[in-house]
């Protein structure tokens, strides 16, 4: 049980095995602090809609499956931002603009589809804490490198004196594809 | 037929089911969303204005004017600004840029009575995140504080004009800084009684009648 939890963070890491989710993995990783929010908000809404789609497995045709499971998803999505903009509305300054972006994160419709309309919910669950967790991390790993490299800063710290001249390229988009590629092309150094 | 019939009732079950429970929590968080929404607009419109013994949303004026920019029909807000004396001191304009570059920038600008800009707080926005958020943060926007039309030209340096834009982010450095001349613009037209609704002419930028008390 306890390896449906642990296998998300490294070996069937969802951004670095899997490949799943680029689009905000990329779009949002231009601070750290963004990679730390876009993660939490994916925990959630992940964990909830392997919660759901795991109960209601049995009850869906295979054939609608995937309506199913989007309608699902985009309802948690919205709920998150619903509540969020209420209750917590200086976290939904931060994070507002990431909400959205969820429903199109591949990885939670991957996940309901290769992990929870297949197995149980307690399975389920920890399958979703799991791989929001490695999201997660390398989301803020990548994050950092950037906002080191790109701004001077870590989560809003100066880190160098004022002369740094940063690498303005790596908080533009292209940057994001090179750190990428260097954290990928790590970890599978690393792993093999 | 009947496995047709299937999907559809499987669909829409769980549509409604869904479709329910959004309705709920939309009803729960409606109230707090716009409580919270008020108390942020109230927040940036304290902030932006000098201090006051009047109430400001009380006085609220709201017009209906086309966006300089797109022509698309908008409402702007005035929140006036008055001392002890009853005098209006300041005002704080609420508007937006319908040319963000992603979406509508809803801003709260405060400026004094002789048209010049104290501080502005951007309300809603959805710019690149560590790009054009940076539209809300110091460097880009410490800039505009004192700025008049008189003063400055309300453009970014790369198009000939005396503001500096954030780096990565020209779209949104643009659409801040003319949604700024723009309520500058609509300001003077709505209390400078037209005396000098460009605020280029020369004509003196404090005219006698804004000091009176209004009405």
């Amino acid at each position: 049980m306890f390896k449906e939890l642990t296998k998300g963070i490294a070996k069937e890491n969802p951004i670095l095995v899997q490949v799943l989710g680029m689009c905000p993995t990329l779009a949002v990783t231009t601070a750290a602090i963004n990679g730390v929010a876009m993660g939490l908000a994916v925990i959630f809404v992940l964990t909830m809609s392997n919660l759901v789609i795991s109960l209601i497995r049995g009850f869906i045709p295979d054939k609608v499956r995937i309506p199913s499971f989007i309608v699902v998803i985009a309802s948690f999505v919205t709920i998150v931002d619903l509540v969020m903009h209420g209750y917590f509305i200086e976290l939904h300054h931060v994070l507002g603009i990431f909400i959205p972006l969820i429903v199109v994160n591949c990885i939670i419709l991957g996940r309901a589809e290769a992990f929870a309309s297949k197995n149980g919910v307690f399975a389920s669950i920890l399958d979703g804490i799991g791989m929001g967790i490695g999201f997660t991390l390398v989301l803020v790993l990548l994050g950092g490198v950037r906002e080191i490299l790109g701004n001077g800063t870590i989560f809003g710290y100066h880190l160098f004196p004022a002369s740094f001249k940063p690498v303005l390229v790596m908080i533009m988009p292209p940057g994001a594809f090179i750190a990428l590629g260097f954290i990928v092309g790590i970890f599978n150094k690393v792993r093999s | 037929m009947n496995e047709i019939g299937k999907y559809i009732l499987v669909l829409t079950l769980i549509s409604v089911v869904f479709g329910g429970l959004l309705a709920l929590v939309y009803q729960v968080t409606k109230g707090p969303i716009e409580k919270s929404e008020l108390a942020d607009r109230i927040k940036a419109i304290k902030a932006v204005l000098p201090p006051f013994v009047n109430n400001p949303l009380a006085e609220a004026k709201t017009i209906k004017v086309k966006d300089e920019a797109t022509g698309v029909e908008k409402e702007v807000t005035f929140y006036p600004a008055k001392d002890k004396s009853g005098r209006l001191i300041a005002v704080a304009v609420g508007n937006v840029s319908k040319i963000g570059y992603g979406g509508d920038i809803k801003l709260v600008v405060g400026i004094d009575i002789d048209g010049k800009i104290r501080d502005y707080r951007i309300l809603s926005y959805a710019e690149t995140p560590g790009l054009g958020t940076k539209a809300t943060e110091s460097p880009f926007k410490d800039q505009f504080k004192g700025r008049s039309l008189k003063n400055t030209k309300f453009k970014v340096k790369k198009d000939g004009g005396d503001i500096e834009a954030i780096t990565g982010a020209t779209i949104t450095s643009r659409a801040i800084t003319s949604v700024l001349a723009e309520s500058l613009r609509l300001f003077q037209k709505e209390y400078w009684k037209g005396e000098d609704p460009e605020g280029i002419s020369g004509a003196t930028p404090k005219p006698k009648d804004i000091f009176k008390k209004k009405k």
